[in-house]
């Protein structure tokens, strides 16, 4: 193509390597600023670590695509057939001699089949060749948007400021997350977090009713947080709630883990802020705190950053890999396979990194996710919610055709917690069992690990994973930092 | 002043002195009737105008053909709808509204009714509505609607509204007067009078500050068949204070806690103890402190109930 000569020893003023979100902002408001750049991925899709697929490029990720320094090890359970894709099984019988037989089937059960079956046993591979639940998985292939790593967006907060001053709010679909809820022993709890709810609430004791209204007040009331934070700033918010509050058992949970999401300890200025956050974002679009976008999460506001990148000049080309990357005194010399680049700034994802390793600093995410056979939770509809046990937190997301994310009539669980996913799995999956029941249900289920991979020095570098939060402002602060960076802290506003 | 300003200043004034001269003339023409909707548009508040408007209305030949009468009107309810959106506080518009709909021939209630729904959904508070509400809910009944069945719609829409805020004093108000023929159609008036109760006691503890709910609980009193019923939801009233106060001490639930014991004094001499009559007294002389605005108020009620009460300092 004529493209391939075109690139070669083109100058920029930024190449990015890599589109997930954080990159992708970087990307957008450079070029918005008449920058020349150039955006990169070396995957055949958008998204980086925030990617979306469909039924079939989620196998085809787990597979062929993903960095398996970053995840090593995924399981898959399609109905009763469980498999790890880690190490590949060898010697077993090759896709090819079994696709004439199930192609009369449909072929997108074979595309399934043939890249599976090197992780399979020949009885797993005949079993999951007859299986229904696949034939109906994958018939529906393209209408499921199963994501590496969920969110949501705030009513009120840095990304959907970013949103609306780019006016890509316009062109965006979002949905208003319609509970945020406690999963218990007894099912799924709703977090009464407005004063309506409060009233409304069956759940909560009268005397529960008045104490969490006490801190709704206190920290709606920026003088009363000011003395708050001010005597009891660097103390543990948990603590504060317990005491000062008396909040305990579920209602603390609640407020802790469901409103605050502190899924490790934080301080009463930290804890403050974030319910204060999540209670200004309340009835700004309705009477829910958060969005979430349609198709998918994360990276579909990647693509929408790409978009208006692309819109103000930026180049782009996926599948292209990095063959070389030389430090020169004016900036850095690309090699690409398509041909050489030269750029003042490089910023990159740190997997383009060919040695980098796992962060030490960083804690893993253990990941699992699950589509179920009924709307579990209600079809329709978007919820937030939190399972705690002990010390350890679990966030989850339940998502149905509310967002296009699954067919009408079937629903997707996320749950995701910080820790090794060995450790973790079990806890996931109580997570999931807790809120919704019954296995037998469960269509597709899937676990995996994200690390972090760590950047090396001299580079500037994107997070080495979508972190553990619920939303997507951590990734508009990291976005922010880079560009203050780029510009120089302070001239840009 | 912009060029701009000036003129529209000036073209205000000559309509205006246009429909003022027309209506010292007793004009009633189409014209006149189209100046005063130019003329309302820019400014809603001239009530004389409304009036004049009126007198244009049933001046008009076609005014005795009901057939015509009728769309005439139904045109204006709609200008009015627009108007009000834009000023829904206004007396004269809401007046004209009323006006319009009796002298309606064919008049709709209960499009009137979703219509003011959907004007409370905007301002859930807002009286003009309520009131609008109630005028609008008396003509259904008068118009052949069955009243039990309206009324207790009614009942149910306060409960949606108080849902959704329960400081809503409108709603609070308009079920109080709903309650007394919720009652008397309920076969199960305990059942009923303990929602209420729930009802009370939900937004007391989402809001003790909130004087609605104390407000309707005095008032449930009042409708207790019997002073053993009275007795028992006093002392319900101050279970509940109690433990709002365990967890922090507020002004109004110490106000009501003192009004609790006055009141079950006046039913039964007996009722209060002497050690929950110094608590009163106790309690007024911090309310005296916390709240020094009204601390002539508590000082007179706190030598009241010593000569009452016959207790010394």
């Amino acid at each position: 193509m004529a493209e391939e000569n075109t690139l070669n020893n083109e100058e920029y003023d930024a190449v990015v390597l890599g589109t997930g979100l954080v990159e992708s902002i970087v990307a957008s408001d450079i070029a918005a600023a008449e920058k020349k750049v150039l955006h990169i991925d070396r995957n055949p899709f958008y998204g980086g670590d925030y990617a979306s697929f469909s039924l079939i490029g989620f196998i085809e990720w787990a597979t062929r695509l993903r960095d398996r320094s970053q995840v090593p090890v995924v399981d898959i359970a399609i109905g009763d057939v469980e498999m790890q894709l880690g190490a590949r099984k060898s010697g077993e019988v090759s896709a090819n001699n079994l696709l004439p037989e199930t192609a009369q089937g449909s072929c997108q059960v074979g595309e399934i089949l043939a890249m599976l079956s090197e992780y399979l046993s020949s009885e797993q591979l005949e079993q999951l060749s007859n299986s229904d639940v696949l034939k109906r998985l994958a018939g529906e292939s393209r209408r499921y948007a199963l994501e590496l790593a969920p969110k949501l967006t705030f009513c009120r907060g840095p990304l959907i400021d970013v949103l609306i001053a780019a006016g890509m709010a316009e062109y965006m679909e979002f949905k208003g997350v319609d509970a945020n809820l406690l999963v218990t022993d007894a099912g799924v709890e709703r977090v009464p977090d407005s004063k309506e709810e409060v009233f409304a609430s069956t759940a909560l004791k009268l005397i529960e009713k008045r104490k969490l209204m006490r801190l709704l007040t206190t920290i709606s009331d920026p003088e009363q947080v000011s003395k708050l934070t001010s005597e009891h700033g660097n103390e543990d918010f948990g603590d504060l709630l317990r005491k000062q509050f008396k909040l305990d058992g579920s209602l603390l949970n609640a407020v802790l883990y469901a409103v605050a999401r502190a899924t490790r300890p934080i301080s009463v200025s930290e804890g403050c802020a974030r319910v204060e956050k999540y209670l200004k974002s309340i009835g700004r679009y309705g009477r829910m705190a958060f969005l979430s976008s349609m198709y998918g999460s994360g990276a579909e506001v990647a693509q929408a950053f790409c978009r208006s990148c692309a819109v103000a000049g930026g180049t782009y080309i996926l599948s292209e890999s990095i063959k070389q990357i030389e430090k020169t005194e004016s900036g850095y010399v690309v090699e690409l396979s398509h041909g050489r680049v030269t750029t003042k700034s490089l910023i990159m994802h740190p997997s383009y990194l060919s040695d980098a390793t796992e962060s030490e600093t960083e804690v893993p995410i253990a990941r699992r996710f699950t589509v179920l056979d009924f709307p579990a939770l209600g079809e329709d509809t978007t919820s937030m919610l939190s399972f705690v046990e002990g010390s350890h937190v679990v966030s989850m997301l339940y998502l149905t055709s509310a967002t296009m994310v699954v067919p009408k009539g079937k629903s997707l669980m996320y749950a995701w917690t910080e820790g090794r996913y060995s450790q973790s799995k079990e806890l996931l999956d109580r997570a999931i069992d807790s809120a919704v029941g019954d296995k037998a249900h469960r269509m597709l289920s899937v676990g995996f690990e994200c690390r972090a991979l760590a950047p090396r020095g001299g580079y500037t570098c994107t997070p080495g994973m979508a972190d553990e939060s619920v939303d997507l402002d951590s990734a508009v602060q990291a976005a922010q930092q880079i560009l203050d960076a780029f510009f120089g802290s302070g001239s840009n506003e | 002043m912009h060029e701009e300003s000036r003129q529209k200043v000036a073209s205000y004034c000559a309509l205006n002195n246009n429909v003022f001269s027309s209506k010292a003339a007793s004009v009633f023409t189409h014209e006149t009737l189209d100046l005063t909707t130019r003329l309302l548009k820019d400014n809603t508040e001239l009530h004389t105008i409304w009036n004049y408007r009126r007198d244009i209305f049933t001046h008009l030949p076609e005014w005795t053909d009901l057939g015509t009468r009728q769309t005439m009107l139904e045109g204006e309810l709609q200008f009015l709808l627009e108007l009000i959106k834009s000023n829904i506080k206004s007396y004269w518009m809401w007046n004209q509204r009323v006006w319009a709909l009796t002298e309606l021939p064919k008049p709709n209630w209960e499009l009137e009714l979703g219509l003011v729904a959907k004007l409370l959904a905007l301002d859930a508070r807002n009286y003009h509505g309520w009131d609008y509400r109630r005028y609008v809910v008396s003509m259904m009944k008068k118009s052949g609607a069955d009243p039990s069945t309206v009324d207790h719609n009614e009942f149910v829409f306060t409960t949606d509204q108080i849902n959704r805020d329960c400081a809503n004093r409108s709603a609070w108000h308009n079920r109080s007067k709903l309650l007394p023929a919720e009652l008397e159609r309920s076969e199960d008036r305990e059942g009923v009078l303990a929602t209420e109760m729930s009802m009370i006691m939900n937004a007391i503890y989402t809001d003790p500050e909130d004087q609605n709910a104390w407000l309707y609980h005095e008032w449930l009193l009042d409708i207790q068949e019997s002073d053993g019923d009275r007795n028992r939801l006093l002392r319900d009233k101050i279970a509940a204070i109690r433990e709002l106060l365990e967890l922090e001490e507020s002004k109004r639930p110490l106000i009501e806690l003192v009004d609790a014991f006055v009141a079950l004094d006046m039913l039964d001499a007996q009722a209060v103890t002497g050690e929950e009559k110094r608590e009163c007294m106790d309690i007024l002389e911090r309310l005296k402190s916390m709240d020094s605005y009204h601390r002539r108020r508590y000082q007179d009620l706190e030598t009241q109930l010593r000569r009452q009460w016959n207790t010394s300092n």
